[in-house]
């Protein structure tokens, strides 16, 4: 009788055994697919082992793989879902804050600033996390850069050792700025300033030329009193282009700002060694 | 009784190691229930990969129909009306059959002699009221004749029936503006032609624009300035030309335009009601 | 308060879409598309009347329109619309066409009926107005 219980706990251990291996090697299964970049179909894999993990035991690496494929297939939104499923089933608190740690580097790339802050916020206040207090500050430093409030990015860079190369480039990005109000005060006071200040001289001349020559016929036209065509050219013709001066000096100063903020994002991602969203 | 406990053991771990070996996660009952998952969770590309890789096993109906579902659930009308043709005559032909019919519908293509060939060939109560209900949904947006009217009433019900009625009305007779009219209007009056299509700011704008011009034109006349009332005239037919040829578009977008929401209005009004789908095609997921 | 819309904005997936068609690889770019309505200022034509056309359109591009401020609410702008409807249309249709538009141009009542581009501006597309056009879709 004994020797009959003992048969029975030894088969079903190995096929606990045996069912325990063939999870494990769909799990490297997923893994040389993921290694390989081959995303969707390890994201497929990862779910057929998923599916057969009656256990859940893993449940956190599954849902880490996919979120991980997901981001690598530039799918934010479905590896946000995912990593949110992982730190659900994290089992102890450095997988829980490295996971919420991948979801708010999410939410930094797709410009999700207030969410990635409240969520910096959440992790701030959060005792167990007390020790990692200058990642987080990274963390929010990034975030800023993001959010193009460059002199703030370098505020949270300062302080941390390893990223001093980040503020330096924070700063110099700062100072190499144009200044939109200024732009647009200039061109206020004289048509076409604002442009040649942000470098756009034929368009900064061109709008001098226009209101010197329709400022000239309106007030002209006041001097003769022909009240009408001084009124004609000066609202359909002074005003237009003086407005039009306006606007082209704000839209000039924010489009340089955005090629500065470009270069400097792209330049970020191709050369910047440390730790990146 | 040590050896024959030796030899059942290695009799109980043998079919396990060879289960292992040879089928593992990826046996064919076993990729059957994941690729049913996968077509619940509606991740229906994966699971159609999974049917096609169970059907180049072993091929089989069932298969076949699960890609098309698939196919279908995907919009892919065009490869579901393909998968649910060829199984017209096949153990899930009448479901097959009816599914065709719709993908055909779907795809705008005219299923009138379709259906023809397949009336009275569905022996399922459930299906020959969904093909009838097709069939007369095709034949709604066809534009239905009086006559045929009154079977709706006694193939669908309550206040649905209402609703198709008027659907067929409009569809019938749709609610159009004549470019001819609306261009004639403008004509007499700049801008009547875009207040008749129900383009009021655009039509008032008009009459301002041309009446304005043709002002300028007069007084300048009136006064004596010739070229500057040759330039003005110029501008009073540059605008009221526009005018003419702008209402006889209006008039032909307001149709246009008016033809779309009603299929919109119809197409989602039939997805709602989800007529013509057979019962166990979403009964097998909770 | 912003936080709770952003975080509505990012809940709802669209999952199962998303992998309804295989896909590869992609870069996360960190730099942002700048929207800027590039003009197509090479002077070229089928024809001299294109080439004229065209040749004008520049001209009056280069003085007066990219001084003057958005002035034009719609997407293509007026002077663009006219070289796209004569190209799609002919010299009398196109001409029409541009005459229809500029009145609505000076449409101060509503203008609710446009769809607005990620420009916003309102769209606007020339071939909505061809006599030959089938559809009231717009790109």
């Amino acid at each position: 009788m004994k020797s009959r219980w003992l048969l029975f706990i030894l088969v079903i251990f190995f096929q606990q055994g045996f069912a325990q291996i063939q999870l494990e090697e769909q799990l490297a299964f997923v893994e040389s697919l993921f290694a390989q970049e081959k995303y969707f179909d390890a994201i497929t894999e990862a779910k057929r082992l998923s599916f057969f993990d009656s256990s859940n035991q893993y449940s956190y690496k599954v849902n880490s793989l996919i979120a991980e494929s997901y981001k690598s297939g530039n799918k934010l939104s479905e590896a946000v879902n995912y990593f949110t499923k992982a730190e659900r089933e994290s089992r102890n608190p450095e997988e829980l804050f490295s996971t919420k740690i991948k979801i708010i580097k999410i939410n930094i790339l797709r410009r999700a600033f207030y969410l990635a802050d409240h969520q910096l916020v959440e992790l701030e206040r959060d005792t167990r996390f007390i020790a990692d207090s200058s990642s987080l500050r990274y963390w929010r430093g990034w975030n800023y850069l993001f959010h193009d409030d460059w002199q703030q990015a370098a505020d949270e860079f300062s302080g941390i050792d390893s990223a001093a190369a980040l503020k330096n480039i924070c700063e110099e990005v700062q100072k190499r700025k144009y200044s939109v109000s200024f732009a647009k005060g200039i061109s206020a006071v004289l048509p076409g300033a604002g442009q040649i200040y942000t470098g756009n001289y034929l368009s900064g001349i061109l709008s001098l030329g226009w209101n010197i020559l329709f400022g000239y016929l309106t007030v002209q036209a006041f001097s003769a009193e022909r009240v009408f065509d001084g009124m004609a050219v000066g609202t359909m013709l002074w005003l237009r282009f003086y407005d039009g001066n306006l606007s082209n000096a704000e839209k000039f100063a924010v489009e340089k700002n955005e090629i500065i903020n470009n270069e400097t994002l792209n330049f970020l991602q191709k050369n910047y060694q440390g730790l990146k969203p | 009784m040590m050896q024959k406990t030796i030899f059942f053991v290695l009799l109980s771990i043998f079919p396990s190691l060879l289960f292992s070996q040879a089928s593992g996660l990826f046996a064919p009952e076993k990729r059957k229930a994941f690729a049913d998952y996968l077509f619940c969770e509606k991740d229906y590309l994966r699971a159609s990969e999974e049917y096609e890789a169970l059907n180049n096993l072993n091929k089989n109906d069932s298969l076949s129909y699960s890609i098309g579902l698939c196919f279908l659930k995907m919009n892919e009308y065009g490869k579901a009306e393909d998968v649910f043709y060829q199984l017209r005559n096949s153990t899930l032909g009448e479901e097959s059959r009816l599914l065709y019919l719709k993908t055909s519908f779907l795809l705008n293509n005219n299923i009138e002699e379709k259906t023809d060939s397949f009336s009275n060939q569905f022996g399922n109560k459930d299906l020959e009221t969904s093909f009838r209900r097709l069939d007369l949904a095709a034949q709604i947006k066809a534009g239905m004749s009086q006559a045929s009217l009154h079977s709706l009433d006694t193939n669908f019900e309550g206040t649905d029936v209402q609703l198709l009625r008027s659907f067929a009305e409009n569809f019938s007779h749709p609610n159009r503006k004549s470019p001819f009219a609306a261009a004639l209007f403008s004509a007499v009056l700049p801008g009547a032609g875009k207040i008749y299509t129900k383009n009021y700011g655009d039509g008032i704008t008009s009459l301002i624009v041309t009446s304005l011009f043709s002002f300028l034109w007069y007084d300048n006349f009136r006064a004596g300035h010739p070229t500057r009332a040759w330039i003005f005239a110029g501008l009073t037919g540059f605008f009221y030309w526009g005018n003419v040829y702008g209402s006889y578009i209006s008039a032909r977008n307001y149709n246009l335009e008016k033809a779309e929401e009603l299929n919109n209005e119809f197409d989602s009004f039939l997805n709602s009601k989800n007529y013509f789908v057979p019962k166990k095609i979403e009964g097998s997921c909770k | 308060m912003k936080f709770v819309f952003l975080s509505l904005a990012f809940s709802f997936s669209l999952f199962g879409q998303t992998d309804w068609l295989r896909w590869q690889k992609a870069e996360i770019k960190y730099s942002e598309k700048i929207d800027t309505a590039e003009r197509n200022y090479s002077i070229n034509g089928s024809n001299p009347f294109e080439f004229l056309l065209k040749a004008s359109a520049v001209t009056y591009w280069f003085f007066i329109s990219d001084v003057d401020g958005d002035n034009c609410p719609f997407d293509p702008s007026c002077s663009s619309f006219l070289l796209e409807s004569v190209k799609a249309s002919n010299l009398v249709e196109g001409t029409l066409m541009f005459a229809d538009r500029f009145t609505r141009d000076f449409n101060v009542f509503n203008r609710s009926n446009y769809r607005v581009t990620k420009n916003r501006r309102l769209a606007d597309p020339p071939e909505k107005y061809l006599l030959t056009n089938a559809s009231t879709k717009v790109k």
